[in-house]
Parts: C-alpha cells; sequence; structure tokens
C-alpha cells in the first residue's frame, strides 16, 4: 500500500509518510509471521529446501527486500514531502517482494537440485 | 454433467497449451499471489479498520473508499489467475475437497457482500457519524477475515491433493466393462 501510495495509484488521501506510520506495526508483524512460518517450514525438509534452486533466489530476493526495505525505502517515506526518487523506490520494492512470492512458488516446480554432492 | 464439462474444457487447446508449458502455470499461480498479497492485504485493513483495531486515526469512510477501486484490480487478478488454473487442470480439481470447499466459501462470500453491502459498504459515513463502530461492521468484517482466511488455506491445500486421475478412469472404464458384460450376458435357460 505505501508503494502503490508512493506511485501515486489509489490511496491518493494519505501521503505514503503517513501511510507508512499508520501501518508500520502490521507490517513488522507480517514480517516476524513470516519469518517465522518459514523457519518452521524449511525444517521440515532441510535437504530439499537447501538444494534447491528457487529457494536460494527466493532468499536473495527476500533478504534484499527486507534490507531495501529498513533502509532506501524508509528513509523514502520518512519525510511527509515526497521524495523525488519515490517512484523508483516503489518499483524496486515491487519487483524484489514479487521476485519473493515468484521464488517461493517456483520452489515447487523444481526438482533438480543445486548439483552438490 | 459437470465433470463431462470439467473434461471438455481441460482438453482445449488453450488449457492443454498452459498445462505443457513448464513455465506458465508457476507465473500463473504467482501472480494468484501476487494478487493474494495485494487483494488480501487491502481486505485485512479494511476489516480491521471497521474492527477498530488499526489505522483509528482515519476516518472508516476514508480507509474504504480509497481502497475499493485496487480490491477491485486486485479481485480482478485474483479470479482471472484462478479462472486460467481452474480451467487447465479442470478434472483434478473437480475431485479436489479443497477446491470443492474453496467455491463454497467464495459463494459464501458473495452473500456476504449482498448481506452487508447496504449497510456498512455502501455508506461508510454513517459508519464515522455512530458514537462507536456499531456491532454489524464488526461482524461484517469479522466473518470477511474468517472466510478469506479459509479460502487462503484451502487454496493453498489444492496443491497437496493429487486425485489419482488413471485409477479414476481405470475404475470407471472396469464397472461400465462390467456392466455391459453382466447386460450382455447370455441367459442361462437361453444355452442348452
Amino acid at each position: 500500500m505505501v508503494d502503490f501510495s508512493l506511485l501515486g495509484i489509489g490511496m491518493r488521501r494519505q501521503t505514503p509518510a503517513q501511510l507508512a506510520t499508520d501501518t508500520w506495526l502490521w507490517t513488522l508483524g507480517g514480517l516476524v509471521l513470516m519469518l517465522f512460518s518459514g523457519l518452521l517450514l524449511f525444517s521440515s525438509d532441510p535437504d530439499m529446501y537447501y538444494l534447491n534452486r528457487a529457494f536460494l533466489i527466493k532468499m536473495v530476493f527476500f533478504v534484499s527486500a527486507v534490507i531495501f526495505h529498513y533502509t532506501v525505502h524508509r528513509k523514502a517515506v520518512s519525510s511527509d514531502t515526497p521524495p523525488s526518487n519515490g517512484k523508483l523506490v516503489a518499483c524496486a520494492s515491487l519487483v524484489l517482494w514479487a521476485g519473493v512470492i515468484f521464488g517461493g512458488i517456483s520452489i515447487g516446480f523444481v526438482n533438480q537440485g543445486l548439483g552438490l554432492s | 454433467m459437470l465433470l463431462s464439462f470439467a473434461q471438455w474444457i481441460q482438453f482445449t487447446d488453450f488449457f492443454t497449451a498452459l498445462r505443457g508449458s513448464w513455465f506458465v502455470y508457476p507465473i500463473v499461480l504467482s501472480l494468484h499471489m501476487v494478487g493474494i498479497a495485494f487483494f488480501g492485504g487491502m481486505v485485512l485493513m479494511t476489516d480491521m479498520r471497521l474492527l477498530g483495531w488499526s489505522m483509528r486515526k482515519r476516518s472508516i469512510s476514508d480507509v474504504v473508499e480509497q481502497f475499493r477501486v485496487p480490491k477491485r484490480y486486485g479481485l480482478l487478478l485474483m479470479v482471472t489467475c484462478g479462472v486460467l488454473m481452474a480451467g487447465a487442470k479442470a478434472e483434478e480439481y473437480y475431485y479436489n475437497v479443497f477446491f470443492r470447499t474453496k467455491l463454497i466459501l467464495l459463494a459464501l462470500l458473495a452473500v456476504h457482500a449482498l448481506v452487508f453491502r447496504r449497510s456498512v459498504y455502501a455508506d461508510p459515513a454513517a459508519l464515522d457519524r455512530a458514537p462507536a463502530i456499531p456491532g454489524y461492521a464488526k461482524r461484517a468484517a469479522a466473518l470477511s477475515l474468517l472466510l478469506w482466511t479459509s479460502i487462503a488455506c484451502c487454496g493453498r491445500g489444492i496443491g497437496y491433493i493429487e486425485p489419482p486421475l488413471e485409477k479414476i478412469h481405470a475404475g470407471l472404464h472396469f464397472v461400465t466393462e462390467a456392466a455391459l458384460t453382466a447386460l450382455n450376458a447370455p441367459r442361462g435357460l437361453e444355452h442348452r
């Protein structure tokens, strides 16, 4: 929602900064839930996930997305005035998180491992 | 009859190509998930506002009306992806209990939308004017959350059931063969 507000699509009545302050707690909660359930899922079949190329790609996207969110993205929504690179930041954020989703779905469709051992 | 419709639709050229390609189905599924992130997030926020648990500084009419249009786009994306996937694997989904439950829940959601349209969604400003969020609005939000979460869980479960189509087909074949043999078998008295 914050990203779409930065892009200027929908939610025009609030600035991105206001939306970010409204939703940061839910964002953090969601992230914690995802981390927790993700660890649980991974522990159910660690060998398969460790060797799965799509899982690796997903983790790369995920780490990038989280780091991006708490650095560049946070700076972009910190002030009430819309930042100059707002659209770029929003697009990058959306692409990174969409990459996490695509990577996650592909895990089930990629059967060969990384070719290790 | 529904089964034969499902069998027919999955063998049309379009859906056979969709099913045969190794990357199209995962992409459609991923887009469906992106739609869940998008649409589901908005449903969550709207319901949280109606329950009074989030974004309390914003008026209800603000939240409901601003999310309305993006929610429709998100729903359109999800339904399109859903139809594409269901068409590609129609017969498998016909036997899949999670898929059937999902369809029932979607029907229930349509009922929910009809029931609460006039009181909650059509005029959110009235909810702002009330001294506290009325009970029916909270019930609408809670029901909506419950139904959508169940749909998401059932949707996840669809992939974990693989109906054994070959056995089902073989079973039906066996039953029809046996029935035809029994019907055409010579009667004992005629063969002397």
